[in-house]
């Protein structure tokens, strides 16, 4: 039984705390997911500190009950499991707060040092509801925002090996010069630190236009931390991949969000977990482009 | 060994791999921009001018970028100085960055890989 006004609804105990289980962490990583948007989010806040309930007060707007449906799914795919916490230790801090009656701020403050964390990396790409559509015939375009020179001529050349021609810009007149051009790109990949722009603006700006409302836009950052990771996706994009990533992984993702199905990498296994696999791929994708 | 030292130089399943699969010529010529652009982020990471934000940046880029071609040690110990918030530990930071770009671009050398500097490579 939960102690939650609306028990009837929940099925999750709200002082558990959860983390994310190597299914769940790899889930963020292999660049293709069919989690929604609050599932990702969810995922993402599991940080093995913080209690369900915890979790669920810092999320604005979720319902108890489509929480509490987001915990089951993760929890039935085994992409959840319970964090080995130490109770006496977890007791004595709480106790201590108590006593320096600084316990809610406290709480809120080693949540939001947990969100901005470094050190955590995804590779996330979600599908879309329904494939998208190309125009039949034409190549497939992207726009690469990266202002980084052998980062933005690497992604460049890897989108080529699969067929797709990228526009690169590296900063704001250039975004907006490279946007302009037709075709719509199929595709965007937008850095967040630019030397006069911030990605997480020009994401709120594109989802905004008419033109580009819909189009794939993957987050390609070193920003590392899940308070970015979530500022992304809660903005509306597509993928979050931190940087440095592995170039089979942004292919990945890049289909994924397309729609599209599995780049050869794929097809030889996650390149995220078996790096004996990524190679056979590689073989692969050679014989298959050239 | 140091931690330093720990780091390999080279990710050698990224570097085969992209080596494998990149167009012949293009990945050496992706490096040897990439071995004369760290340097130069090196060089603006050492002006004693520069703003702890601003060297903080050119790690943030150094990080992303050596990191995704397969030259670890230099991604994470980029990665280090990005987290640095002492003013203090920037020489010695710069120093370790910097013998670890000309360690790598030996490396590159031994395997074959052009890891000089190159004028006309620098077009994106």
């Amino acid at each position: 039984m939960t102690s939650s006004p609306t028990a009837a609804t929940v099925a999750y105990p709200p002082h558990e705390v959860y983390v994310a289980s190597e299914r769940g962490a790899a889930e963020l990583r292999r660049g293709m997911t069919r989690l929604s948007q609050l599932e990702i989010e969810l995922l993402v806040r599991l940080d093995g500190a913080s209690s369900l309930d915890r979790i669920h007060a810092g999320m604005a707007g979720v319902s108890e009950h489509d929480f509490a449906d987001a915990v089951a799914t993760l929890r039935e795919r085994g992409l959840v499991k319970p964090a080995q916490t130490d109770t006496f230790a977890a007791r004595l801090q709480a106790d201590a707060l108590r006593m320096a009656g600084a316990g809610a701020a406290a709480n809120a403050d080693s949540q939001l040092a947990s969100l901005r964390a470094a050190g955590f990396f995804v590779g996330i790409a979600r599908r879309p509801a329904a494939p998208r559509a190309c125009a039949e015939g034409r190549q497939l375009t992207a726009v690469v925002v990266e202002d980084e020179p052998v980062l933005a001529r690497f992604i460049k050349s890897y989108l080529a090996l699969e067929g797709i021609e990228a526009r690169v810009a590296a900063n704001r007149a250039e975004v907006v010069a490279e946007l302009r051009k037709p075709p719509v790109p199929d595709v965007i990949l937008l850095d967040v630190q630019l030397p006069d722009a911030d990605g997480f603006d020009i994401l709120q700006k594109l989802r905004a236009h008419p033109a580009f409302r819909t189009t794939p836009v993957i987050m390609l950052t070193g920003q590392a931390t899940r308070a970015s990771v979530l500022r992304g996706i809660a903005a509306g994009a597509d993928g979050y991949m931190t940087k440095p990533f592995e170039a089979d992984a942004l292919v990945k993702a890049v289909h994924t969000v397309l729609g599209l199905g599995a780049p050869a990498a794929s097809q030889w296994g996650d390149p995220w977990v078996n790096r004996d696999c990524q190679q056979g791929a590689s073989e692969h994708r050679r014989g298959w482009t050239q | 060994m140091n931690a330093t030292q720990a780091w390999p130089l080279i990710d050698d399943a990224t570097f085969e791999q992209l080596r494998r699969v990149m167009p012949a010529g293009e990945f050496s010529s992706l490096l040897a921009l990439g071995m004369q652009l760290y340097r130069q982020y090196c060089d603006a990471m050492r002006d004693p001018q520069a703003s702890l934000a601003r060297i903080r940046s050119e790690a943030h880029k150094l990080k992303g970028s050596a990191g995704s071609v397969g030259l670890t040690r230099v991604s994470r110990l980029a990665a280090e100085f990005e987290a640095c918030s002492d003013p203090s530990q920037v020489t010695p930071l710069v120093a370790r960055l910097s013998m670890a770009i000309d360690e790598s671009a030996a490396a590159l050398r031994a395997r074959g890989m052009p890891a000089e500097s190159d004028q006309t490579a620098l077009r994106v």
